[in-house]
């Protein structure tokens, strides 16, 4: 990383530790959002981005991570940060056995993204069926007191939520620009380039490549917990559907597959125009349902017709920084 | 001693024998030729000691064990590495990158791996493009990156599949001096696939012909091109000499 980098993320760091002091509670939810797609993305982006595996549905993962640290708290009591090693432990099965599955026998490409849905799909059906987690009905966890901080059982104000999701969304950062620097980022994009000439170069592709869904589906088995314990409320058909595998899809395609700073760019450049399109049309007494799918659809259409490798590597060469970070 | 030894191996693509009981062995430090018509058998039996496919019968051993049935990713463990017939850089990465894959196969980090891709580069005459994208580079550049790529792995037997094919003979020069220091300096042991007659015979000092997936001639260069069997295959029947 150059100078110029270094001084950006600093600056960007810096407005992003302070944004709560300045912003209201509206911004600060839009800014919580936008941290969580940005996280979600990056760990989406270490299955497609790095070692060239599309998953349709890492919805899977936030709904499974979600309901087992929600279960485990409407019922016995037992707070996120335990619950989350549940949620990681199920995760990573269901990621590896997903792997195992489609790596053992061969299935890739578009056959490896229909799996993904598939087994998203069933867990959503799967889900309407278990009582005890509320069935379609949903599970509801206590409302946090939003006066009181209690960083333990995860309740308390906005600005708490918001920290959190910063410290997780720049742990991922982190964690994923080590990784690209490492043997596993070096031999994922081998792999995701092309795997028969990453095989004969000694590389077992298929270990390598179930370390990429293990450490996705545990990386986004996280953002399930927080989601459970930011909006109280689960549905199985709101939180497995493919509608939602979509939107943490789009952030880092429309940011830059494959680079750090794509999803993050990508989920703040989405979340801000969805939102302002949305205010922008209550403003003007228009409501139309589904306008909001309907703008993505269009940015979509004009990032890949205009910038097929997304918004962050034409951004990265105008500031004179590396396209690939 | 790590020698190559490919024993009475045949492979069949649904009935299509492709490699029928070839037979033959490159000692260690050599540098053997497989030459032959077009759909004889070479590049099959190429994939075969690569670890692509494995042989119906047969066996082949290298250093001793076998290794036939072996996954490309532990034949490269082994000490052999390969260059595909169409070259296949990685063309998202840098020339760099690529061959620091290769070398991460010997490398203890990152770091070890880059200086030694860095050595390979600066070797194989590549070093000032080493920023450049793989799929910037032209053809004789591409196939000089994927012999990079392979000798970065520092394998013992390096198989070449038609790295000459599409070079300007001083190109085509230019890369049979390099292989041949390597084979004075280092011992690696070379076997090649080649259409290039001009790389052939100033590179390999045995050759092995194959015809309709048979060994039909072996030995020198200067005595396999003049054995009529070899003659008759590339050139039809009735031809004299």
């Amino acid at each position: 990383m150059n100078r110029r980098a270094a001084a950006l993320l600093a600056i960007l760091a810096a407005a992003l530790v302070a944004l709560p002091a300045v912003a209201g509670s509206y911004v600060l939810s839009v800014a919580t959002l936008i941290l969580f797609f940005a996280y979600t993305g990056q760990a989406w982006n270490v299955m497609m981005g790095f070692a060239g595996q599309l998953s349709l549905g890492h919805s899977l993962y936030v709904g499974v991570g979600a309901y087992a640290a929600a279960g485990l708290f409407f019922h016995y009591g037992i707070g996120p940060w335990a619950g989350l090693w549940l949620a990681l432990a199920v995760c990573v099965l269901l990621g590896a056995t997903i792997g195992l599955l489609a790596f053992r026998f061969g299935i890739s490409g578009v056959y490896f993204a229909l799996l993904t849905i598939a087994f998203a799909e069933f867990t959503r059906i799967g889900f309407d069926h278990i009582d005890w987690l509320g069935g379609p009905g949903g599970l509801f966890i206590k409302v946090a007191q939003r006066e009181q901080l209690d960083l333990a059982n995860l309740r308390g104000p906005p600005a708490m939520f918001y920290y959190v999701m910063l410290a997780l969304a720049a742990s991922a950062f982190a964690l994923c620009a080590w990784l690209l620097r490492s043997r596993a980022g070096y031999y994922w994009q081998a792999i995701r380039e092309d795997e028969a000439a990453a095989r004969a170069l000694g590389i077992n592709t298929f270990r390598w490549k179930m370390l990429a869904v293990v450490i996705s589906s545990a990386m986004t088995s996280v953002a399930g917990v927080f989601f459970a314990f930011y909006y109280n409320n689960l549905f199985p058909e709101q939180l497995f559907n493919i509608g939602r595998s979509i939107e943490i899809i789009l952030g880092p395609v429309i940011g830059g597959v494959g680079t750090l700073f794509g999803p993050i760019l990508g989920a703040a450049a989405l979340t801000i125009l969805a939102d302002a399109i949305t205010e922008a049309l209550a403003a003007l007494g228009i409501e139309v349902p589904g306008v909001k799918q309907v703008f993505y659809g269009i940015v979509l259409l004009g990032v890949v017709m205009f910038l097929p490798h997304g918004i962050w590597p034409a951004l990265a060469r105008r500031l004179g920084l590396d396209a690939k970070r | 001693m790590l020698r190559l030894e490919v024993r009475n191996v045949s492979k069949s693509f649904r009935g299509l024998r492709a490699v029928a009981g070839a037979t033959f062995a490159v000692d260690e430090g050599a540098i053997v030729g497989l030459i032959g018509p077009n759909g004889a058998g070479k590049t099959t039996i190429f994939n075969m000691v690569a670890g692509v496919y494995a042989p119906d019968e047969g066996e082949i051993r290298f250093g001793g064990g076998r290794i036939d049935g072996l996954r490309p990713d532990q034949i490269c463990a082994a000490g052999i590495a390969r260059t595909f017939q169409i070259v296949r850089p990685f063309p998202g990465l840098s020339v760099l990158d690529n061959v620091t894959i290769g070398a991460l196969a010997r490398s203890a980090g990152v770091a070890e791996a880059r200086r030694y891709a860095g050595e390979i580069l600066e070797r194989l005459g590549l070093a000032a493009k080493r920023d450049a994208p793989g799929s910037a580079l032209t053809l004789p550049d591409r196939k000089r990156l994927e012999v990079a790529r392979a000798l970065a792995t520092r394998p013992r037997l390096l198989l070449l599949d038609e790295v000459m094919a599409g070079l300007r003979p001083t190109e085509c020069d230019q890369l049979v001096a390099v292989f041949d220091e390597l084979n004075r300096h280092e011992g690696l042991t070379i076997l090649l696939i080649e259409h290039v007659m001009r790389a052939v015979m100033a590179l390999a000092r045995d050759i092995v012909v194959l015809h309709h997936g048979e060994i039909i001639a072996r030995g020198a260069p200067e005595q396999v091109v003049r054995d009529q069997a070899v003659l008759e295959c590339y050139l039809g029947e009735d031809t004299e000499v």
